[in-house]
């Protein structure tokens, strides 16, 4: 798949591309599907309880149920809304989310581009998601869509720095923006290991990126009610979701790229299971890992959760890099 | 027709709608988010050209920062939705199309006495990151770049030193921000 990002595009490569990027939509729709499942299990098991267990066996089939009843739902748009932005929003912040597979390669031979940026790509088009995020509380004329908007945008222009200048890091050791070349310079030792200060400042940035718990602070519903879509429902509602479910295994797949390895096995000698099969598995870990925060940890304050991103975790992350470039002088690394 | 062609035809096409739409619509916030579809297509022309790193830069520093910026400076003060009139004679209509017209004359004369040659079949050549470092550590940049790092340097001190001024004393600690 690879050899044809260098081949002139003709009609019947677009059609072959075009296919497989529906396939790619279809199996993250279907990941999100399972990812709500599971984490309302996980929720469940957590907190003493049973979780979904009516709809199919197991409740495997709640979710589908869940998303066949937002589907049907009258598409409701309240009189005092500003309606084409009010319309458009849901697109704008769903449309990075999906666009932003197209750098991620899934293992050394299926992967959608192969540019020489692709980690800058990625961090530039997920910011597109904010646009979305902004336009829908504005959009919405209501006093608690435009304070969610207002915190998702403040708190993610804030922890996308700390989140950048730790994938600095990796970017110094590797030589390169490339995901593929990135995930190639991990061949003898992870970079988790040399990286351990810039990946725990990503984890953190990561997270409060994705809006999850402790940092779920745009959709407060105990004082916000939920945040930027209060106005929204239905199908309009299902988008915004989705975009927020389907972040959460482009993290899972960017942090498992960055640190653990990509599809590299953890040993040679386990080199036999093919690389898509880790890769599957890092990512899902990564993915799942903030539905345990969920269940563990309470909300920060929105003034806290600002000190800790401009005070806390930004000098981290330049002590990483300051760091990297000494071990890299050094030549340790 | 080439697939080249295609994909320029329509981003351009694209940031050309997001421009008039800037100057047609009425409300300011509507005016930013053209403005950010104008970048974005913009984007695309240097993905296009095989500028990869210059178009994923104006993605996060156009269509990302300086448009969440606009958006947020235009929330954040006093905006009627009362639209301004402003007078527009035969004579401010007629300067402006005269503006105009020269600037894109001007612009197309430039254009067409610029040395650039049309590529072959293979299109332009992606310009990697690195040599992008390179030439930016190279004697003939380097002043330009440091003088460049001194001057943001500068302008994040005064940053700083604005935003400072305007908390009272007491609620500094709290801010945070």
């Amino acid at each position: 798949m690879r050899d044809w990002l260098y081949e002139p595009l003709t009609l019947g490569r677009f059609a072959g591309m075009a296919l497989l990027i529906f396939g790619l939509l279809n199996v993250v729709l279907f990941l999100v599907t399972y990812a709500i499942y599971i984490q309302r299990k996980l929720l469940g098991w957590m907190q003493s309880r049973v979780g979904p267990n009516r709809v199919g066996p197991y409740g495997l089939l709640q979710t589908i149920a869940d998303v066949l009843k937002l589907l049907t739902k009258e598409s409701f748009i309240p009189s005092h809304v500003d309606r084409p932005l009010f319309l458009l929003a849901p697109i704008v912040a769903f449309a990075p989310a999906f666009v932003v597979f197209a750098v991620l390669p899934l293992t050394d031979r299926i992967a959608f581009s192969d540019i020489g940026v692709g980690l800058l790509f990625y961090i530039g088009v997920a910011s597109l998601s904010t646009l979305g995020i902004l336009m829908g509380g504005w959009a919405s004329n209501n006093k608690w869509s435009l304070i969610g908007a207002m915190r998702a945008v403040a708190m993610m222009i804030a922890y996308e720095i700390p989140l950048v200048l730790a994938a600095l890091g990796v970017v110094m050791q590797a030589g390169s923006l490339n995901l593929t070349a990135i995930v190639a310079s991990q061949e003898t030792v992870w970079n988790v290991v040399p990286q351990f200060i810039g990946f725990l400042v990503f984890l953190i940035a990561a997270l409060a990126e994705l809006n999850r718990t402790p940092f779920d602070l745009t959709e407060a519903e105990s004082e916000l009610i939920a945040g930027y879509h209060v106005e929204y429902s239905g199908f309009r509602f299902a988008f915004f979701m989705l975009a927020e479910y389907v972040y959460l295994f482009a993290m899972g797949a960017l942090i498992s790229l960055l640190y653990f390895g990509g599809w590299l096995p953890p040993h040679p000698a386990l080199s036999f299971i093919p690389g898509g099969v880790w890769m599957a598995l890092k990512t899902l870990l990564f993915a799942y890992f903030p539905f345990w925060l969920q269940a563990t940890f309470p909300r920060v304050r929105v003034d806290q959760l600002m000190t800790f991103a401009w005070k806390g975790l930004m000098p981290l992350a330049l002590v990483n890099i300051v760091l990297t470039a000494a071990l890299k002088t050094a030549g340790v690394v | 027709m080439e697939s080249n062609v295609v994909v320029f035809l329509t981003v351009a096409a694209l940031a050309l709608f997001g421009g008039v739409m800037m100057l047609s619509l009425r409300r300011v916030l509507h005016m930013a988010l053209a403005v950010a579809l104008s970048f974005l297509s913009v984007a695309g022309v240097f993905f296009l050209l095989g500028a990869e790193f210059l178009g994923v830069m104006q993605i996060i520093v156009y269509t990302g920062a300086v448009t969440v910026l606009a958006v947020f400076g235009i929330m954040l003060t006093r905006h009627d939705a009362v639209d301004v009139q402003t007078a527009r004679g035969a004579v401010q209509r007629g300067l402006a199309g005269i503006v105009a017209a020269g600037g894109f004359l001007f612009l197309f004369y430039l254009l067409l006495r610029s040395p650039l040659e049309p590529d072959g079949a293979g299109g332009p050549p992606v310009v990697s990151i690195g040599a992008i470092g390179e030439a930016l550590f190279s004697p003939e940049f380097i002043l330009a770049f440091e003088l460049v790092g001194v001057m943001l340097l500068a302008a994040l001190i005064g940053a700083v030193t604005v935003a400072r001024e305007e908390a009272p004393e007491a609620d500094r600690e709290e801010e945070g921000r």
